[in-house]
Order: structure tokens, then sequence, then C-alpha cells
């Protein structure tokens, strides 16, 4: 905690949050069940994590303090996500991996950060850096499994570009009215740089590796 | 038996999705205290008969699930019904409703402790039952199913919904609870009966088929009598001497989705000094007990630190009448400004409401206040012994406005006994007065959200015997209190609760044990979630009524002789009938009877003269 707004007061915490503030962009999951959750719930899914981890996120003045979080794209609600982005503002330095080791310690392993940067403070906003969204569809066929554990093969990976995205609504209702073509799509971003670790082939291997609890199929 | 869900991972993993907010029923939220199954003796499920938003709002469930999940060999889980789009879903894939922790099939456990805080959530009881797959009677119930006991505010008299439990606890929870489960767990495996009889010697614990309650020609109970030895003639209300030595929890679940009450309740005294004659907990949670400030503040701590909730509600019945009230409020905003965590109070009289308290508590945001004048005039507010006036009314909203707040929010109720045109005519005198002070003061138009209830008398109050008025009474009524409004209604913010809630309200909290066939027959109509508007229907019930061959009017509208014995005369909650009766003349007579304050003059309620 800053000595500034005990001495200062209010005028102290003005002042220190117009000096001090340290930007960080982190990726994290959203895994069975928390696909479930909506973003409204994730926003206050991580102003309370960061309040139990006592980390010193910054507020906006005014009226109605929030707590500095910004998100990427709003993820439809039941979609698995392996690629949630969030920038939070402190107003103090923390190394990156000790701000990922104290959130994680508060939030279930299926919401984890996996990874986190120290950002300048004019850096582009999420929904600037991102140049596309990836969605993976695994699809059923007339009630029976096809070949390839579940889905048909390397190319029914959508690779959507932002601009499809706008037309979100009608996405989910193919998404999910039909849904004997389809089960949970796997959502993931790819932002900031390629070499987040992200490609699609490791999350092939994460749908491969979880497919046995994905679903299960009659007949 | 199988004591899982069928097909369990695809049904959170994909059945969800077809159905509104999902998240309430995934579990798995922060601080939530899951136990393995095999290392446990003792299995309860702590059950809400409402959807998760309001089960979760509620203080009592934390409490006892903190307390339960201590003892060791015993596992306490949460379950509520849930919106009827999952009810449905359920009901075709035949999934039995389950615990949020381990999602247990309600069936298997070895408990089922029911919390009924409201009447309209009986039929809720049903669903509940059903959905868990449980009979409905406890006479239908055999040895393998749990045994299914009801506790809170309602169960004042729970004889409306007496055959379907097997126990209820009438009172605060948090010792004999402990007691009832060291008993069940003890016991497992004996037969029900021999159980319940060996409950029914915890004081507090009332088994309903131990006892036989007959009916007059007229209609009205002739006699309740005991038909095991061991039952006590009257049950005694259970409740804690020491709220300072009370447990209570360091740690709650926090939820994902918002819920009603999403903030930390911080329970600063429990029962009220007041004695308003209308208000059921003013005279059931007698007496005032109150948790000491250094107590709160270190619970407050380990709650802000262990939940991340971003703020307090200090929860009482009137916190203002907390005798250090000013301390725990300076003492939790100088803790707590720098952190953004915000303070509020529920349920403020104005009487005690002074600027230095409102200071402290916008430090953080302004939160909206609250206040219950109850009544238009002061004559009706002597009657219902509310003991507070116009002036006082006023000279707050003077504090309020001046304070910069440019909204407020009353509460009143119509359909009060011995209440006259002039009554009905000063709810609207009295907004008005203030919208025109609020204006004057802040140089802007101010706006006053106001909540308007039809009146219903409860057992265990000075008003128990009174008959209601009728549908077409509360209708004529609520015309003349809008007659009185300002033109401008954009200042006024209404919130008309339906009198015919309030009607059946009134029948169900003064009912006797035959109400639970109209009850089964409502939900056979297909009636449930009584407390929400839209499933909320009034013909329904009527039509639950006829079937049963009985007159909704008898228990709502029919006035009481003094001498009749009450379908709730066994159950007492410390204050003496007599009391409750020399209140109800007092009440002709207009007379004030000051508040209860320790070693000081004693009003002899009964409570706790000894």
């Amino acid at each position: 905690m800053c000595s500034f707004s005990g001495v200062y007061g209010l005028w102290g915490l003005f002042i220190m949050n117009l000096l001090d503030r340290y930007r960080y962009r982190c990726r994290h999951l959203k895994l069975v069940p928390f696909h479930l959750l909506s973003q409204l719930d994730l926003n206050r899914f991580w102003d309370r994590a960061l309040r139990r981890a006592e980390l010193p996120i910054a507020f906006s003045q005014g009226f109605n303090p929030r707590p500095l979080l910004s998100f990427g794209p709003a993820t439809v609600t039941g979609v698995i996500s392996w690629t949630e982005c969030l920038d939070m503002t402190f107003y103090e330095s923390i190394e990156p991996e000790q701000i990922k080791n104290l959130l994680n310690s508060q939030v279930p392993e299926a919401m984890r950060i996996v990874e986190i940067n120290s950002i300048p403070l004019d850096f582009p906003s999420i929904m600037k850096s991102i140049n596309s969204v990836q969605y993976v569809f695994i699809f059923k066929d007339d009630g029976k499994m096809s070949n390839h554990h579940g889905f048909f093969s390397i190319e029914d990976i959508e690779e959507l570009e932002r601009k499809k995205l706008e037309n979100q609504k009608c996405m989910v209702s193919f998404l999910f009215k039909k849904k004997n073509i389809l089960m949970n799509p796997y959502k993931s971003l790819e932002f900031i740089s390629k070499e987040s670790g992200f490609n699609r082939e490791n999350l092939l291997e994460v749908i491969k590796q979880n497919y046995h609890w994905s679903y299960s199929v009659e007949g | 038996m199988v004591e899982k869900i069928p097909d369990q991972d695809n049904f959170f993993k994909n059945e969800l999705l077809k159905i509104t907010k999902p998240a309430r029923y995934i579990g798995e939220e922060w601080n939530i205290l899951i136990k393995n199954p095999s290392e446990t003796t003792c299995s309860v499920v702590l059950g809400f008969p409402d959807i998760y938003e309001i089960g979760m709002s509620h203080l009592g469930l934390k409490i006892l699930y903190q307390i339960l999940n201590d003892l060791s060999g015993v596992r306490a889980e949460r379950a509520f019904v849930p919106w009827p789009d999952l009810g449905k879903l359920m009901k075709e894939k035949d999934i039995p409703l389950f615990s949020l922790e381990n999602k247990t099939p309600i069936r298997f456990f070895d408990i089922v402790g029911l919390s009924l805080q409201t009447e309209m959530n009986y039929t809720n009881i049903l669903y509940f039952l059903d959905l868990a797959q449980i009979p409905f009677r406890s006479s239908e119930r055999g040895d393998d199913f749990p045994i299914i006991i009801g506790g809170g505010a309602s169960t004042c008299n729970p004889e409306p919904i007496s055959d379907f439990f097997d126990a209820f606890l009438i009172g605060e929870g948090e010792e004999a609870l402990v007691e009832i489960v060291q008993i069940v767990s003890a016991m497992k495996g004996q037969r029900k009966g021999d159980i319940l009889s060996e409950l029914a010697k915890v004081v507090g614990v009332y088994v309903p088929s131990f006892y036989q309650v007959d009916y007059s020609e007229n209609g009205v109970v002739s006699n309740i009598q005991t038909m095991d030895k061991r039952a006590f003639p009257q049950i005694q209300r259970r409740w804690l001497e020491d709220l300072d030595r009370a447990s209570y929890p360091e740690t709650i679940p926090v939820p994902y989705i918002s819920i009603v009450h999403d903030r930390i309740p911080l329970e600063i005294s429990r029962g009220c000094t007041r004695g308003c004659r209308f208000c059921q907990a003013g005279m059931i949670y007698r007496p005032q007990r109150e948790r000491s400030p250094e107590n709160i503040l270190r619970l407050a701590k380990k709650l802000v630190a262990s939940t991340g909730y971003e703020e307090i509600s200090l929860l009482s019945l009137s916190s203002t009448d907390h005798s250090r009230i000013e301390e725990i409020i300076s003492g939790l905003s100088r803790l707590f400004e720098a952190k953004n965590v915000n303070i509020s109070l529920p349920s403020i009289r104005m009487d005690t409401f002074s600027v230095q308290i409102a200071q402290n508590l916008k430090r953080v945001r302004k939160s909206g206040l609250t206040f219950a004048p109850e009544a238009g005039t002061d004559r009706l507010r002597r009657i219902i012994n509310k003991g507070l006036t116009d002036q006082e009314i006023f000279s707050t909203l003077e504090k309020v406005f001046e304070g910069g707040w440019d909204d407020v929010k009353l509460y009143f109720m119509f359909g009060l006994p011995e209440e006259k045109e002039s009554d009905l005519v000063g709810i609207s005198q009295l907004v008005n007065e203030g919208l025109q002070m609020g204006k004057k003061i802040r140089g802007k138009k101010v706006s006053i959200h106001l909540s308007v209830s039809a009146f219903v008398p409860k057992p265990h109050t000075p008003f128990q015997w009174i008959g209601q008025n009728s549908l077409e009474e509360f209708e004529e009524k609520i015309q003349r209190i809008k007659a009185g409004f300002f033109r401008d209604r954009r200042m006024i913010r209404m919130n008309w609760s339906d009198f015919r809630e309030s009607a059946l309200e009134a029948v169900l909290a003064r009912g006797d044990r035959r109400l639970s066939t109209v009850i089964e027959k409502a939900y056979q109509l297909g009636q449930i979630m009584d407390g929400w508007r839209e499933f909320f229907s009034f013909e329904r019930w009527k039509q639950a009524f006829e079937e049963a061959g009985l007159d909704y009017r008898f228990y709502s509208e029919r006035w009481r002789d003094p001498k009749e014995i009450l379908p709730w005369d066994h159950i007492s909650s410390g204050v003496k009938k007599e009391y409750l009766l020399k209140e109800w003349e007092k009440s002709h007579r207009q007379e004030v009877t000051p508040r209860c304050v320790h070693f000081q003059e004693c009003m002899g309620c009964g409570v706790c003269s000894s």
C-alpha cells in the first residue's frame, strides 16, 4: 500500500493515480464449468480475486470508483475458452510472475492465468491488438461420431476474421439452436504476439486430451 | 442405488447451455466447503425453497453451513430450486435435484434442512421435494428417505406445512441443529419413528406427527394434544444467550453470478428493542442481543480478506439501535476507505439517523438510504407502536437532503388496523411535502422511491387476531393513496406489492393443518414460485381452495376471538399470549409501549424474565 494516501488523504490518492500507473496484460483460461459464466460475471470474478490477492489495483475516479480492468471481446456464454484477455492497471509495480502466482492462488484451476506481461501505459487496447479470433467446432455426424476423435478433419477448424465477429448473434444461434450439429465450440484469441505459446496444434491436442469427457454418444 | 446424477459431465457441459443463467447450478464457488462423502458419517443438505440468487443471500444458511462443516464426520451442502426452465429439463431427463458441492441427489442425504423464510415459498417446498424425487408427505416416506426438517421465521406457525415435514426446529439453529445432527448421526440405520422420538426431546424441536389437532363444527381448532408422551406439550423457541460468543463464519462462499444481496452480511445485532405491533420479527427474535464492535471489526477484516467483496452490509432489525453503532461505522470506514470497500446499513430508523452516520456511510460510494415510516399519520403510527412523528420524519428528510442525497426510499403499509381515510391521505401528503422540501434544499428536483404494501396480520404478534382487509377494500385504498400525489409523477417512483399476494400470505401465515391439502392441490395445478409476480396466480389458489372445500377468507379476513385456540398455540416464541393481547388493547387506546432496554423498566413480554 502506498503511504501517499495516508498522508495526503484523497488529494494524495488523486496525485498518486496520475503518477503511478502500471499496466499488465494477461491471458487466462475459461474451462468447464466456468464456460457458463457470462462476461458480467467475469468482471466481478476478477475484481474480487484481485482484492483477495491484495494486489494494488487502481480505481477509476469519481462518484462510483471501479477497479481499472479491461477485457477483450466478450466470449459467448457456453464457449470454452483457451484465451481470455484481461488488462489490469495497478498503482504499484509488481513482477508479472508474482502477480500470476498471487492471482492463481485465488482462482479455480480452470480459470487460471497462463500468461502475463507488463505493457506500457499507452499500449493499444486488447480490442485494437487482436488480429483474429479462432473458434473450434466439434461436429456430430447424424448422432454418430465420425472418425478423427469427433471432428472431421483439421479443415473444420474455422478461422473467423474480426469482421465476422460483428455478426456474432447469428453465429450463436447457429451454435446453440442446431444442437444436433454442434457441441461446445472452443474459442481462442490470437493477440499481441505469435510467440504467446498458443498455436492451432496445441489447441487440437487439448481438445483430443479432453475429448473423453466432452460428451457421450448413445448407440 | 446410484448416488450420482446420470450423465453428469454431459449435463454440466452441454445440457445447461439450453437454459437461462446456467452458472446458478455449477457450484464451485470460491470458499465452498467440499468434503469427501466416503470420509463423512452424516450428510446434511441445507435446502432453500427459492432460486439460487435468493437462497445464497440468506445469512442463516451461511452460518449453519460453516457450523456443520466444522463438525468432523459431517458434510453440509447446499441446494436450491432451479428456475422452471431447468426444472422442466430435469423432469424430462429424469435428473434428480442435487447438491451443489458433491452433486449428490438430495434423497441420498441423511438430513434435508429446509429454510422457511416466507409463506410465499410453500409451493416451492413441494417443487423441491418433487424434483428431488421424494414423496411429499412425511407419512408416505419410509425409513430410507432423509429426515426432512424445516427451520426459519415461518416455523413460528408451521401448521399449514406440517404434513410435509418430519420435524421443525423452532428458533435459532446455531446450537440446536448441531444437537439434531448428532442424534441422527448416532442413530443412523434405526427406525425413523425412534429417531424422531429422540429428536422431540431437544428443546425447540417440533415433531408434528406427535400432535393431534381437532376442529369444531365452525372450523376453528378445538383441541391440540400430544400423541407421544415424550413430546413437550408446548414447544419453546430456541435462542442464543450471547451473540458475541456465537459462531459466525469468517469465510463465506462467493457466488459468480450476481445475487440479491451480493455483499458481506455482517450481523451486528439480533432481535429488536422496539416492539412494533405489526412486526413478527420484532416479536419472535426477542430479546435484542448485540455483537461487540471489537468482534464486528475482527470479522469484517477476515471476511473482506477471504471473499474480496466490495461491500459490507451491517445486518440487524434496526441497525441504528445498536448501542455502539457510531463506533462500529466509524471504525469500519477507517479500516476500509482506502480499500474501496463500501459500508451499508439496510435498516435505519428515522428518529436515530444522524449526519455523522450518513457522512461515514458515503465515504467510499454513496449508497441509497431507505426508511420505513410505515403509516401516514402520527395517530396510526401510535396504534402500530412505530413511535415516530411527522416532525421526526421531516427533520430526517432535511438531514438527508442537506447531506447531499437526491433520492430516498420510503416504505409504507396500508390496510393497517383502525386505518382511516386521513391515514391514507397522510401517505401522499408526507411524500408531497418531502419532495417540496428536497427541491428547496437541493435546488433541483429530488425523487422519492415509494414502496407500499398491504398489511398482513402475522402469528405471534399483537395483531394476530385481526381480520385482514378484503381484496375490494385494498383496491379502493390504493386508489385513495394514488389520488393524493402530486401531478408530477416523475419524482415519485412507486412500487406496489400485489395485495392478492398479501391475502395469500395472510392465509398461509395463520393457517392450520388443513391447508396442506390446499398447498398440494395448488402445486398440482401448476403453482410454484409464489413470490415471483410472473408465476403467482391467485386464480389457481382459489381453485385449490374450492377443490379442498375451504374458504380462504376464513383464514385471512375473519376476526379471531381472543378466547379461540389458535393453530399455533402449542408453539411458543417466548412472548406470552397475555402480553400480545395487552398490546392489542393498548393499540385501541393509541398507547405507545417504550422500547425495551435491558435492565430498565421491563414491559414483561416474558422472553427473558425468569
